[in-house]
């Protein structure tokens, strides 16, 4: 019973609109100064069939979707079927479904608690009387929804004169028709229920803005200076390319799409050779073809950065379902040894950030970076408060210096931290040869062991600097906790929030989450759970790919206990409070 | 004065294009004749070796880049084609090769011709073929003539050999040509023409393995060699000509094969960058506007 959120669903069929309901709620909260994360699922067709979102709009920070939901909406029972799992109801929770009085009862194949009432409302009669389509039954739901939950009325308008604006005032008159006979049908048949009303914030708070994650990817490599992407389509980081085609030729830059993931990290080495900021997107099956060429850009010290949308399973798994197992993938899917370095971001906003760091990391080190996102994040749709995008930490490549005899210049030059000046075709006089294979410091092969020993200290050097440079790593809690909560990437919308809801119950524990998974800086993690007497490591990956990873760089805290489990549905919150509760 | 100056510069040589690496290719390999090939047609275009990038895959055959004094990339096996092209995309400016074996393109790499020939991209390839992979000691390839005994086909190989120049016509290239490596001079004349022309330019090289093949397959090349630019009926722009001589039987068909023009990629992009110069969203800034509500 939270009067500052309200907990949405909406699940039907291709055609009912579900998902352009649903981001006239998200945008016309937005506009309200609120916070909200829309969550898309979508059955395994590749257009129409049945669809369902989920939408948490709140007046508090938001990190997560909620478990349970005030409001269900059904246009058709027969697709609640199929989401069923992901759209449970809270006690007091009340199911909004197509239909007129009298009409005979549809089975309702409910799974959960069953709903504290359902109200009937006359979609389709409304729909058709207002717009002359059924189509507009999405329109009468919005209005519904107003009336019952008391959302602000005018950001909804404006939200939905913005998306059928171009169709014609016409069009725009009747779909606020259907709105307001939506909004009067509940108004005036159905009692007010104060719990379902959302307690909007006394002042108003900074502008949002509204986008997914993939959009945030995109965005913030072109702010980090990103000029060349090259990708393969695959669910779900294709929004990525897709927004890079609109926006990189436009800011100077190249997007091509490949002929497959191969072609498309070897053109981006050969774009980062001679100069280009560059990247590309994809998730598992692709980074798994990727793999030598990591290597390569590993031995040839070529930054690039990848990203990862992950997704669930292995091979084609469940591919629009999320979860979090390519992890071991990226850290040590290479062959040789192959130092890269991975980061994930946890939410949309973060995205931005991440990226930003990842250019810096790669540009500056030279050396691969692999951003592991994954499907909740790339595909949600959430309203945050506007992020600064001012700040961006570009780097320029260290360039050999230009008096020097070009017969002297060493490409792979031993240096203390690793990182040797990049000479850059057609910008650097000095001319030298990069190889996979391995070479001495002019790029000159070899197969001496000694070279090859020294080479490997060398590019291993950089993940120390690395590991102390940029070791942000986000904490919650009081410092002293008993109890501790290590988590990564999109783990931390629900346990950021479960640490929350526990210190409001009086349970004193924290939550640690770092943004570099590899290499990771262990000192100042030490530190982090030092004074922790039990400490949960929480994931979803059915093995454990985050525990073992953190194993292999550090000792845990005696007391630690690990809960991971497989994607595909999304890490509840009370479903991490209650593993935490038991560690008391 | 300045045309005192211009008489003592002395024009581009051929050595200045070659590292002080020896080659580790065997001797009378036929990788010889395209190293010496590539740096006298580099010291004819004077090209600046500072603009000037050799990318290659993996295979005796790519080791080439190692012993040019350009800047080089010796890669992974078979992505020389994607690498490269990345590199024209990443500075138009630059001029880029793509060179590396039959194994190395038409094997591993078979998926990324195709897309090279079509998008046109402004860059020459040079494969040497050999039709047996050296570096790996004598294995099948896909250029090996049917029946050919190999360390992987004990018994001849059952399968029918691909043809390169064939496929490139097939897929459109706008350069396609043939060389051999016991030519040099001829050969010169046809990689000088295919760094000129504005486009992919693809380049199969007779190269004999001398270990793996035998010595004997250089006379062989070199009496069925018939020179298409010395040919009259012979025109290049022609397709049907082209394909005419893909597999000819009796006689090796070298020289300019085919040649047209489409725009190149290049072209296109520019027709492109110009079309989304008129956008409103000048600065990375104005894109926030997409997000606000
Ligand atoms: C992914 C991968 N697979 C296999 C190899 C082993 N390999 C190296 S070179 C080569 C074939 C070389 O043949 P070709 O390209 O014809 O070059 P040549 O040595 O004959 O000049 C192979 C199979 C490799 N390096 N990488
Ligand atoms: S093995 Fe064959 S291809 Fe390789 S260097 Fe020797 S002769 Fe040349």
């Amino acid at each position: 019973m939270k009067p500052n959120e309200l907990n949405l669903g909406l699940v039907g069929s291709g055609g009912d609109g579900v998902m352009a309901a649903g981001e006239i709620i998200v945008t016309a909260s937005a506009r309200e100064g609120l916070n909200c994360i829309m969550l898309k699922s979508f059955g395994p067709q590749i257009r129409g069939g049945e669809s369902a979102c989920k939408i948490r709009i709140t007046s508090r920070r938001c990190s997560v979707q909620a478990d349970d939901l005030d409001v269900l909406v059904v246009f058709n029972w027969s697709d609640y079927r199929r989401f069923g799992a992901e759209l449970t109801l809270l006690p007091h929770g009340v199911v909004l479904e197509d239909g007129e009085e009298g009409d005979p009862e549809p089975e309702r194949p409910f799974i959960g608690s069953p709903p504290h009432a359902i109200y009937r409302i006359p979609l389709t009669r409304i729909a058709r009387e207002a717009a002359g389509t059924t189509l507009a039954r999405n329109m009468a739901v919005i209005g519904a929804i107003c009336g019952l939950a008391d959302l602000p009325e005018q950001s909804h308008l404006d939200s939905i004169r913005n998306l059928f604006e171009r169709k014609g005032e016409k069009i725009v008159e009747a779909n606020f028709k259907a709105f307001e006979m939506g909004r009067d049908f509940i108004r005036n048949n159905i009692k007010r229920k104060e719990k379902i009303r959302l307690v909007r914030p006394s002042v108003k708070a900074d502008p949002r803005v509204v986008m997914t994650g993939n959009d945030s990817v995109a965005y913030g490599a072109m702010l980090a200076g990103c000029r060349f992407f090259a990708g393969y389509p695959i669910t779900p980081s294709s929004e990525i390319m897709e927004w890079l085609s609109v926006f990189m030729p436009k800011f100077g830059g190249e997007m091509i799409q490949t002929e497959d993931e191969i072609a498309a990290l070897s053109m981006v080495l050969g774009a980062s050779l001679v100069g280009r900021k560059a990247m590309t997107a994809t998730s598992g099956p692709g980074l798994s073809l990727m793999n030598e060429l990591i290597g390569l850009a590993s031995i040839a010290e070529i930054p690039c950065v990848i990203v990862d949308v992950q997704r669930a399973g292995p091979s084609t798994g469940i591919p629009t379902k999320s979860e979090q197992s390519d992890l071991m993938a990226a850290v040590f899917g290479g062959h040789g040894d192959s130092p890269r370095v991975v980061m994930a971001p946890t939410d949309v906003s973060d995205c931005l950030d991440v990226m930003r760091e990842a250019f810096y990391v790669s540009e500056k080190y030279q050396i691969p970076v692999i951003v592991l996102s994954d499907g909740s994040i790339g595909q949600r749709k959430a309203a945050f408060a506007e992020p600064d995008i001012s700040i961006v930490r570009s780097w320029e490549r260290a360039h050999p210096p230009v008096d020097l005899d070009p017969a002297e210049y060493r490409r792979f030059l031993f240096t203390e931290t690793g990182v040797s000046p990049m000479s850059i075709p057609g910008v650097d006089r000095m001319i030298y040869r990069a190889a996979g294979i391995e070479h001495n410091e002019f790029g000159a092969p070899t197969s001496e062991f000694e070279m090859h020993q020294r080479m490997n200290e060398k590019r291993y050097r950089k993940l120390g600097f690395i590991a102390e440079e940029v070791c942000f790593m986000r904490h919650y809690g009081p410092e002293d906790a008993p109890v501790g909560v290590l988590a990564w990437g999109s783990s931390k919308g629900a346990v950021r929030e479960a640490v929350e809801n526990l210190l409001d119950e009086g349970y004193p524990v924290k939550a640690v989450v770092p943004q570099v998974l590899f290499p990771l800086n262990t000192e100042k993690l030490k530190k982090l759970l030092g004074p922790l007497k039990k400490l949960l490591v929480v994931e979803m990956s059915y093995s454990g790919q985050f525990l073992n990873l953190l194993k292999t760089q550090m000792d845990l805290p005696e007391g630690t206990v690990h809960y991971g489990r497989s994607g595909a549905r999304y890490l509840g919150i009370h479903e991490i409070m209650d593993q935490v509760r038991r560690l008391f | 004065m300045s045309s005192t100056q211009e008489a003592v510069v002395a024009k581009a040589q051929p050595s200045d294009y070659k590292t002080d690496l020896k080659p580790v290719w065997c001797a009378g390999c036929g990788d010889f004749g395209v190293l010496n090939a590539l740096a006298q047609a580099f010291a004819g275009l004077e090209l600046t070796p500072e603009r000037t990038m050799v990318v290659s895959g993996i295979g005796c055959s790519s080791r080439i880049p190692g012993y040019l004094k350009t800047f080089g990339f010796n890669s992974v096996h078979g992505r020389a084609l994607p690498i490269a092209i990345g590199a024209k995309l990443g500075n138009p400016e630059l001029t880029i090769l793509a060179a590396g074996g039959d194994g190395d393109g038409f094997s591993i790499g078979t998926g990324h011709f195709p897309h090279a020939c079509r998008r046109n991209i402004d860059i020459t390839y040079v494969m040497m073929d050999n039709n047996i992979y050296g570096l790996t000691k004598g294995q099948l390839s896909p250029t090996s003539p049917s029946e050919m005994i190999t360390t992987t086909s004990g018994y001849g190989s059952v399968e029918t050999p691909m043809n390169p120049v064939g496929l490139a016509l097939g897929c459109e290239a706008t350069f396609v040509a043939r060389g051999f490596s016991g030519d040099i001079k001829h050969l010169v004349d046809i990689i000088v023409q295919g760094i000129r022309h504005p486009g992919f330019a693809f380049i199969q090289v007779l190269s004999p393995c001398v270990t793996f093949v035998g010595k004997e397959q250089f006379l062989t090349i070199k009496n069925q060699l018939h020179y298409l630019d010395q040919d009259p009926d012979y025109d290049n722009s022609d397709l049907c000509n082209a394909f005419r001589v893909v597999n000819e039987k009796g006689r090796i068909s070298v020289g300019v094969i085919h040649r047209s023009n489409r725009p190149s990629y290049h072209d296109k992009m520019a027709q492109l960058h110009k079309a989304v110069e008129k956008d409103p969203h000048k600065t990375l800034a104005s894109l926030m506007d997409l997000y606000r509500v």
